[in-house]
């Protein structure tokens, strides 16, 4: 059924709630009226695995008429539309679960209590739903009563044990949020369902298993016919009798299958069920006696208890010492003294034990016809065909027919699917073993296994209101929110060329690295130079891996005393630390790392009037001559203590204010405030992208890919291979002996800049793409970096883009090529 | 000035230690009322038994220290704003409730009841 728009929906076992909307499958024109049903009688010609067979040849016509099939399934349709709903993770820590809230379960939840072990229980329905017999409902109550009364115990109704995992971890989908349950042990009390018997038109509406047919008439007052007739010969097949008749309903027939002596006033038919009779839904029965005599007996139900099968699909295949199992599921049919002292047991410890009571699947016969498992459709001729195509193992007919593989995992099916190989390969009795029960045990919505997983994380920098106070537009960048603008890029833009902007960079990666083998460490980290730093000055540093590609880019700068301080990318901090750490690991060598990432803000401050604005608010001299690029300094800027470093990567003079970051909004504040004199404007990534662009400054992710080494991008002065070793040393020893590639370039486009990403051409050959491109405010025209592949001439000197732009490759940065402007 | 101390105790010990203040990388939280019932909504971590323990809580690297009256996080100062909307969150059907700052935490952080 589709119920609020959610399709395939187990309407037999979902609570009905005011308001719901509720519908039947498709069909054409309605599904009442389904003019489809025509294929029911075509189902001689559509064996199991039709599809994969006729629709195999030619490739081209599956992907076409497997939407016109899928139509006519009778599925219900998924909504494109419909949100998701989040759910929520609940971890319970306990120490014992019980799967099941029958008789055994509550026994077993009563005796753990008594054990002073914290009991969490579950059941799929509510306590006690499920009982039709008024011994077995008294009984539960009484149990359920004392164990409220204890306190000591979770209840949780309308809930669903998924699997029982290794820990021992059983997920616990209770709709509106999933639980995960670490229990110490778990006890199984998931009880059993009756045999559902197979013959033909055993799937028309009014064929009942027992327990649902007495469940409906007890629990719920909903008579499910008005003339029964009953099949078995237990004490349940009588219970239900009575419950049946207590409803109103006519039982006009039991049938048994041989002589028996079932204390009933009910008229007794000796015989099996050889098919049922209907349209729609069912009109009468036929019973075929032992000597072959068969009787139509009118009727518009037909309740089977002829025997019952464990719900043990939690069970199946476990073996471990805190399982436990507890009543019907390893004693099918035991009474309510039994069940009542299996689950005592199970309730403090003893083992699961599925052999006792477990159904004699040889015992079981097939029939000629009929449905074997009504979720997946599958009859018994499916098995036949299958069979004789060659499955003959339970667990290969289970693959190719999907029997088991439906919403009820083969509770129903299960024993037939056994059954029918073992009637058939008598002489191999592993082909009949009982399949593997693997989790989920229920169906489970895709976003109920996404629980507690649809909650947008994001790192914020200290400044991040003060961000949206100035009406930023914001961005993700990995984890990070950044502003991408205050509103007009342009004018942001030109503050930093011509006055003086801030930039929030907090984001940064920071580190701050010491101890005795400090300097071994990052000479063996870097490709370059770190030994012949002295106080207080820094170099630009790739970080390679060994096979020599560039994975982040940064700043190390001498802290005196054998200390260092590196900055990496924002979106490479956290994967860096791991990089540092694990190689500390691995060269044994004795260096303490503490990211400082979070611990301090950074505010860049860039323009031809950065070091007059923060003259103002430093009492510090900060002349150039002081104070030259690449240089660190400890500064006090707003009476905040600062880690100040002399950089270039817009192009213009600029000097990183790194911080505690608790003060970074006390830094902010007195910037802006005192950079009002200067025309300052705080500048968001849109301005950053083009401003590195026209110094040439790459963006690792944006310009490189995952195998591009120094040489390709242009950065082989940051490679000193006269060092002894570094990471990735080899490889670019390697790389260097064999012919270049591609090449990442600067280009020079006459007019606006092409779309990034954009193809470049040669004479129509493909040679490369766009990897950055903006049009430059300052020289007027489009610029951008881009991959480029040589043609038999060498590399290209002018290059076209898809949409027809003329690049020229040019060396260099576009602007301050001499670099006058960050050295001032 | 503690910082100074420890810079210089512990300079005595090991020349080569690094000593800094690291207080503005953690934002703490306090959690107080049904202090179980919430973790168990943010965290897979037993919170059961006091003491200090690391692990992921509302998603994000944690410490916790778990006291009988109530549990003290501490996560990145990055995260505060999202676990504080976490929090907020999976806490809702608990009625939770914002609390003020107390001066037992510090400045940045957010006691939750």
């Amino acid at each position: 059924m589709t119920i609020d728009d959610e399709p395939a929906v187990r309407a037999c076992v979902t609570r009905a709630t005011a308001g719901q909307k509720v519908s039947r499958g498709r069909g054409w024109p309605s599904a009442e009226h389904d003019a489809l049903g025509i294929l029911w009688r075509l189902r001689r010609l559509l064996p199991v695995g039709f599809y994969y067979k006729i629709f195999t040849r030619p490739h081209w016509l599956w992907p076409r008429i497997e939407p016109l099939i899928r139509s006519l399934t009778g599925l219900g349709k998924v909504s494109l539309t419909a949100s998701p709903a989040p759910r929520d993770v609940i971890s319970v820590h306990t120490g014992v679960l019980i799967v099941g809230g029958g008789v055994a379960g509550l026994s077993a939840a009563n005796a753990a209590v008594h054990d002073d072990t914290a009991v969490f229980l579950v059941d799929e329905g509510r306590i006690g739903d499920k009982l039709s017999s008024p011994l077995a409902r008294a009984a539960c109550a009484e149990l359920h009563a004392a164990l409220r009364k204890s306190g000591s115990a979770t209840i949780l109704e309308n809930a669903v044990a998924i699997g029982v995992y290794d820990g021992p971890l059983v997920p616990i989908d209770a709709q509106d949020r999933l639980y995960l349950v670490w229990p110490e042990r778990v006890v199984i009390a998931t009880g059993a369902v009756e045999h559902h018997e197979v013959f033909p038109n055993n799937d028309l509406p009014g064929v009942w298993l027992g327990r649902g047919a007495a469940r409906l008439a007890a629990a719920h007052k909903v008579r499910p016919g008005k003339r029964a007739v009953v099949v078995g010969d237990s004490d349940e097949t009588l219970e239900h009798i009575g419950v049946l008749e207590a409803a109103g309903v006519e039982v006009r027939a039991v049938v048994v299958s041989g002589a028996s002596a079932l204390p009933t006033d009910v008229r007794i038919v000796e015989g099996t069920v050889a098919s049922a009779h209907g349209r729609s839904s069912l009109r009468g029965v036929t019973i075929t006696s032992a000597s072959g005599d068969r009787r139509t007996i009118p009727c518009d139900a037909l309740v089977m208890s002829a025997g019952l099968s464990p719900r043990d699909a939690l069970l199946r295949g476990l073996a471990d010492p805190w399982l436990s199992a507890a009543g019907d599921v390893t004693m099918p049919g035991c009474t309510l003294d039994e069940a009542i002292e299996s689950g005592r047991r199970a309730g403090v410890g003893f083992p699961a034990s599925t052999s006792d009571g477990r159904p004699d699947a040889v015992a079981r016969k097939t029939a000629a016809a009929g449905f074997v498992c009504l979720c997946e459709d599958v009859e018994i001729r499916d098995f036949t065909d299958a069979w004789t195509e060659g499955f003959r193992s339970t667990e290969i007919l289970k693959r190719y027919t999907t029997s088991c593989m439906g919403p009820c995992q083969g509770a129903l099916c299960h024993d037939h699917l056994v059954a029918f190989v073992e009637q058939n390969a008598p002489e191999a009795p592993a082909f009949a073993a009982p399949t593997t029960a693997r989790p989920p045990a229920r169906p489970l919505r895709v976003e109920d296994a996404a629980a507690g997983q649809r909650f947008d994380f994001a790192e914020h920098t200290e400044l991040h209101s003060r961000h949206l106070s100035l009406g930023a537009s914001m961005e993700r960048l990995g984890t990070w929110i950044r502003p991408t603008s205050y509103g007009d890029s342009t004018k942001e833009y030109w503050a930093v060329r011509e006055r003086v902007s801030v930039m929030d960079v907090g984001t940064l990666g920071k580190f701050f690295v010491g101890g005795p083998d400090a300097l071994a460490f990052l000479e063996c980290l870097y490709p370059c130079q770190v030994g012949d730093l002295t106080r207080g000055r820094s170099r630009y540093a790739l970080l390679l891996n060994e096979a020599g590609y560039v994975i982040d880019d940064g700043l190390v700068s001498s802290c005196g005393n054998g200390t260092y301080y590196l900055t990496f990318t924002s979106g490479g901090a956290s994967h860096t630390e791991a990089w540092i750490r694990n190689w500390i690991d691995e060269l044994g060598l004795r260096v303490y790392v503490i990211n400082e990432t979070a611990a301090r803000g950074a505010i860049n401050v860039a323009g031809p009037l950065a070091l007059d604005l923060l003259q103002h608010l430093c009492p510090d001299a900060l002349e150039t001559s002081g104070f030259p690029f690449m240089q660190m300094r400890d500064i006090t800027v707003a009476d905040v203590p600062c880690r100040a470093l002399r950089l270039g990567f817009v192009g213009e003079l600029s000097v990183e204010l790194h911080h505690p970051s608790r003060r970074s909004t006390q830094l902010w504040d007195a910037l802006l405030d005192a950079g009002k004199a200067h025309g300052l404007l705080p500048h968001g990534l849109d301005a950053l992208r083009l401003l590195r662009l026209e110094k040439g400054h790459i963006i690792i992710g944006q310009d490189t890919d995952f195998d591009s080494a120094p040489r390709n991008l242009g950065l082989d002065f940051a490679v000193k291979l006269e060092k002894d070793w570094f990471v990735g040393r080899d490889a670019v020893l390697r790389n260097r002996a064999t012919p270049i590639r591609q090449r990442l370039v600067s280009l020079s486009f006459e007019g606006p800049a092409p779309v990034e990403g954009s193809a470049l051409f040669v004479d129509g050959a493909h040679v490369g793409h766009i990897t950055s491109a903006r049009t430059s405010p300052v020289l007027d025209h489009g610029i951008g970096l881009g991959w480029l592949r040589p043609t038999g001439d060498g590399f290209p000197t002018v290059v076209h883009c898809s949409e027809g732009e003329r690049g020229v490759v040019v060396s260099g940065p576009f602007y301050d090529p001499r670099g006058l402007r960050v050295r001032a | 000035l503690a910082l100074t101390d420890v810079t210089a105790e512990l300079g005595e010990l090991d020349a080569t230690a690094i000593v800094v203040d690291h207080s503005s990388a953690f934002a703490a939280f306090t959690l107080t009322g049904d202090v179980l019932a919430a973790m168990s909504r943010l965290t897979l971590n037993d919170s059961a038994l006091p003491g200090f323990a690391q692990g992921l809580v509302a998603g994000v690297a944690a410490k916790t220290i778990a006291l009988p009256e109530c549990v003290h996080l501490l996560v990145s100062s990055t995260y505060a704003d999202s676990v504080r909307a976490r929090i907020l969150s999976v806490c809702a059907d608990l009625d939770v409730e914002e609390g003020v700052t107390t001066a037992r935490v510090p400045a940045e952080s957010t006691a939750v009841t």
